[in-house]
């Protein structure tokens, strides 16, 4: 049980205790904060190996765990139209057996080292990733890569797989919040990649072939790959041992030097307000979602969206927290993000809240969105996002495989080594003028997708007592059941 | 063969605090880091729903968002503007045994911190009001709704410890609680849970990040150690449960697959044989390599996903096998599978091999926690409650290190006992939905 759901200097005073070991006056005083010491945030070495794999290398102080990855630029949005999950069933191939060994003896190689090994694809790109401690780097390394580039893809493997993912698929079903998602998806993204659940559906899992998997394995090129380390190995050490694994690996097919391809235009958002229905029968809480395609990664703007996005819906002050839960109580909490992909990702609001109160939350929150884009944020919620973002820069390098993560970002969207290292001097520069013009030029309130996923016929009768738009009708896998 | 070869000997773990208790009873760690400018204040209070009242369910976690609420010097809702605005943040959580609160941010925020934990600890009870307890009401039933009501699966999960635990046992409702008890949940319960559990000597507080080790403890002092001592109530030690026979439910649930939850009451944490039960855990259910992974899931394609865990608690633990069924596969089926599993490690026990993975995979585990400053706060915290030494990571690691495939087996067999919990979860027919 939490209080929060989910959102995603000298200390050299010396306290005089005798003064004030007796008394709670010391309560009474508000404590001074002290200047920030300035921080160095992590600046990965860059190195390019002869096959043109990029090494991004992070030096971290400790001895503890160490986290390797390794990103390539191909992703579910490279999934042929009519075979959604090709991406991510591939992925699956690469944790199902590799270098001739089987799936379990991999696993137990990797449980002797105490290592944890992940493949997973994203819709911009896929990233193997592998974790241990230090002392274990080597025999991770090795691991690794028979992972990342000798998967057996053997028959018996891929028919364990997919049906493993159709009972996946089949169990999410179940999730107001996946159907939510899916249904948002499908809504606003349409036959853009980004419409496209990248797990696959039903259907498509079992239309497809293992050849299909071969085929997107097979067009992983060093040259559209990085390779990130982060942890306690010294920077050449590692250097070193990554050059020697990886030196050798070749494209199957070589392909051109460039990313996903994808359509960098933005689909046009919905003409009006649209809401979608998604009905799950008697529920006692309605996951709503509101949103609509923003901006990508290589937008000026993101920098503004991110602040802009800390005050809407980023933190647990933030004005949809403070409306939807504390003063209202309709939720146990409400949050709002940006995903800024290749292509324009999404905005999405949300909250789930109880079923009885749906309209009124949805009110609320549109009503949240509309001040948002009508009127500046205040110099106080300008300084506390400032705040709150360079934190999450600060705290970077705490744990290796989330640093290796952030990292491997950086090569994903083309952003430059030092990202995060001038990150807080460019997010200092903004203004709540900037803050509003980007906002304004990314998101427009009255366009977007409304989609409530929960007790279909309570919340279609709300909606319309409270003067709303009639809402279209989603299965719980995003397809169009009725206008 | 490669692997098996370079496998390196694993260096020993370290983990250094400084570790006082105040004249009033709180007992204060310090773990000075400086590899990020961040700073973690952790403050556990040895309080959980085992020590609710008959007819409070759920009221420890209720008293936990009530701690938002604002103090005498931190009025609502300072608590969180304050820190957010200097890029802290903070959380809280409620377990069976322990409420622990904590925040997070630069390093200069250490002082306001520990400010803002000293003024709830001291005056929250004497500014509550009936109105802030229905504003955090209303928000915990949302959460039932959210993480139970509305979850796959949740409604069996609220059943575990209440068929487990014989009722009068303090393990016997989920701390989530009922919602007929929230709402029956007074002011008056308000403050008098607060005077007796809300006192110093009930508390342990852990501070990890870039900070002087001396200059902290000097804030704490100035912060917490003016406060008078109280004593803390004294508690009972349930007798251990034991189950004669087999305690089966049957539900259904707004599920797409069936799953079936097997649940033995077992040893309690750091107590002989819970370090074993953590060990079973590893070799029934951790990764695509153990035991009931390879049969479930892999061998017999019976089961969507297979885990098993060792969930270890002050009065009695709780050593758990979870299984979802594939489309056209029955919990019949699971059962019999996990059966067949759980006969082979009684009669043979682990290998050496087995053993040897599970140990690293646990090492590995405490290594990774002493990596975050939060979950190291939270090690500090438990090694301080168990050891009576926040730093004795060697201890803990030596309980596996002692464990051979004979003690584990032992164990096994005790444990895991016809006497047990079978909750089967089937998809509830559907009506016809338009």
């Amino acid at each position: 049980m939490s209080a929060r759901a989910l959102f995603a200097s000298a200390l050299v005073l010396a306290a005089c205790t005798h003064a004030t070991r007796s008394s709670d006056a010391v309560l009474e005083r508000r404590p001074a904060v002290a200047e920030l010491k300035p921080f160095a945030a992590p600046v990965p070495k860059v190195r390019t190996l002869a096959n043109g794999l990029k090494l991004y290398i992070v030096e971290k102080p400790g001895d503890g765990i160490e986290a390797v990855e390794l990103v390539v630029k191909r992703g579910a949005a490279d999934d042929p139209p009519a075979l959604p999950g090709v991406a991510s069933l591939a992925m699956d191939m690469l944790e199902a057996g590799s270098a001739g060994r089987s799936q379990t003896d991999m696993a137990a190689a990797s449980d002797s080292i105490g290592a944890s090994l992940h493949a997973g694809a994203g819709a911009d790109g896929s990233v193997i990733s592998g974790s241990a401690m230090a002392i274990n780097i080597e025999p991770l390394v090795a691991l690794f890569a028979d992972v990342a580039l000798r998967p057996n893809f053997a028959d018996a493997e891929w028919q364990r797989i997919t049906s493993q993912r159709q009972a996946d698929l089949l169990a999410a079903r179940a999730e107001p919040g996946v159907g939510a998602a899916r249904a948002f998806s499908a809504a606003v993204y349409g036959d853009h990649p980004y419409g496209k659940p990248s797990e696959g559906t039903v259907e498509s899992v079992k239309s497809m072939k293992l050849d299909d998997a071969k085929a997107f394995f097979a067009r992983f090129d060093p040259r559209s790959s990085a390779l990130v380390a982060v942890g306690g190995v010294p920077e050449a050490r590692m250097a070193e041992l990554l050059t020697k694994v990886f030196e050798g690996w070749r494209a199957a097919t070589p392909s051109a030097d460039k990313g996903a391809d994808l359509p960098q235009a933005r689909p046009a958002p919905a003409e009006r307000p649209r809401a979608v229905v998604v009905d799950f029968g008697d529920k006692p809480q309605t996951v709503l979602r509101i949103g609509q395609p923003a901006a990508s990664r290589s937008s000026p703007d993101v920098m503004a969206l991110r602040v802009w996005n800390s005050v809407l819906g980023g933190s647990f002050t933030s004005r949809l927290s403070q409306n939807l839960r504390e003063l209202h109580g309709y939720t146990y909490g409400a949050s709002s993000r940006f995903s800024f992909g290749i292509g324009p990702g999404p905005f999405v609001a949300g909250a789930d809240v109880k079923t009885e109160v749906t309209a009124d939350a949805l009110k609320e929150a549109l009503a949240e969105l509309a001040r948002a884009v009508d009127q500046p944020i205040t110099g106080a919620e300008l300084a506390k996002a400032k705040a709150l973002l360079a934190f999450d820069i600060a705290q970077l390098l705490e744990h290796a495989d989330g640093a290796a993560s952030a990292v491997g970002q950086l090569f994903l969207y083309d952003l430059p080594p030092d990202e995060f290292a001038t990150f807080v001097a460019r997010l200092e520069k903004l203004t709540p003028a900037d803050v509003l013009a980007a906002a304004r030029r990314s998101l427009d309130p009255a366009k977007m997708t409304i989609v409530l996923a929960g007790d279909g016929k309570k919340i279609a009768a709300q909606l319309t007592a409270a003067g709303l738009p009639a809402p279209e009708q989603r299965d719980v896998t995003g397809r169009l059941v009725a206008r | 063969m490669l692997i098996a070869l370079l496998l390196a000997v694993l260096p020993p773990l370290s983990l250094h605090a400084t570790q006082i208790t105040l004249d009033n009873g709180l007992t204060v760690l310090i773990s000075p880091d400086k590899s990020v400018p961040a700073v973690v204040v952790d403050l556990w209070y040895r309080v959980g729903s085992k020590d609710e009242e008959p007819g409070r369910t759920g009221f420890a976690h209720l008293f936990e968002h009530l701690m938002f609420m604002g103090g005498k010097n931190v009025p609502y809702p300072q608590f969180d503007t304050i820190m957010e605005a200097a890029g802290g943040t903070n959380n809280a959580s409620t377990s069976n045994d322990i409420t622990n609160y904590h925040e997070v941010g630069p390093a200069n925020l250490l002082e306001t911190f520990l400010w803002m934990e000293a003024d709830r600890m001291a005056t929250l009870g004497s500014e509550m009001t009936a109105e802030k307890l229905e504003t955090q009401r209303k928000i915990v039933l949302n959460e039932r709704r959210q993480s139970y009501e509305n979850r796959p699966y949740g409604k069996a999960d609220l059943l575990v410890f209440e068929k487990l635990f014989p009722e009068g046992h303090p393990y016997h409702w989920p701390v989530i609680g009922s919602a007929k008890d929230l709402e029956a949940a007074r002011l008056s319960d308000v403050k008098s849970f607060f005077s007796r559990w809300y006192v110093p000597a009930n508390a342990s507080l852990a501070i990890v990040g870039d900070v002087d080790a001396k200059a902290a403890l000097a804030l704490v002092e100035k912060y917490f150690g003016w406060m008078p001592k109280a004593s803390v109530p004294a508690r009972a030690e349930p007798p251990p449960v034991v189950h004669d026979k087999e305690v089966r439910v049957s539900l259904e649930d707004a599920v797409e697959l069936p799953k079936v939850i097997v649940a033995w009451a077992s040893p309690q944490a750091n107590r002989p044989g819970d370090a074993e039960c953590d060990l079973i855990a590893q070799v029934l259910g951790r990764g695509k390599a153990s035991r009931l992974f390879t049969r479930l899931v892999y061998e017999l394609q019976i089961a969507a996903d297979v885990s098993a865990g060792q969930d270890s608690l002050d009065l009695g633990s709780v050593f758990r096998i979870e299984a979802t069924a594939r489309p056209g596969h029955t919990t019949s089926e699971l059962l019999a599978a996990i059966d067949g599993e759980v006969k082979r490690l009684l009669d043979a026990g682990p290998t050496a091999g087995e053993l040897k993975s599970g140990r690293t995979g646990i090492y590995t585990g405490v290594a990774r926690a002493i990596e975050g400053l939060l979950p190291r706060a939270e090690l500090l915290s438990r090694y301080r409650l168990y050891y009576g030494d926040a730093t004795l990571v060697e201890k803990d690691l030596g309980r596996y290190e002692a464990a051979t495939p004979e003690s584990v087996r032992e164990v096994a067999r005790r444990v895991l006992v016809p006497g047990r919990v079978v909750i089967e979860v089937q998809p509830a027919r559907k009506e016809a939905v338009q």
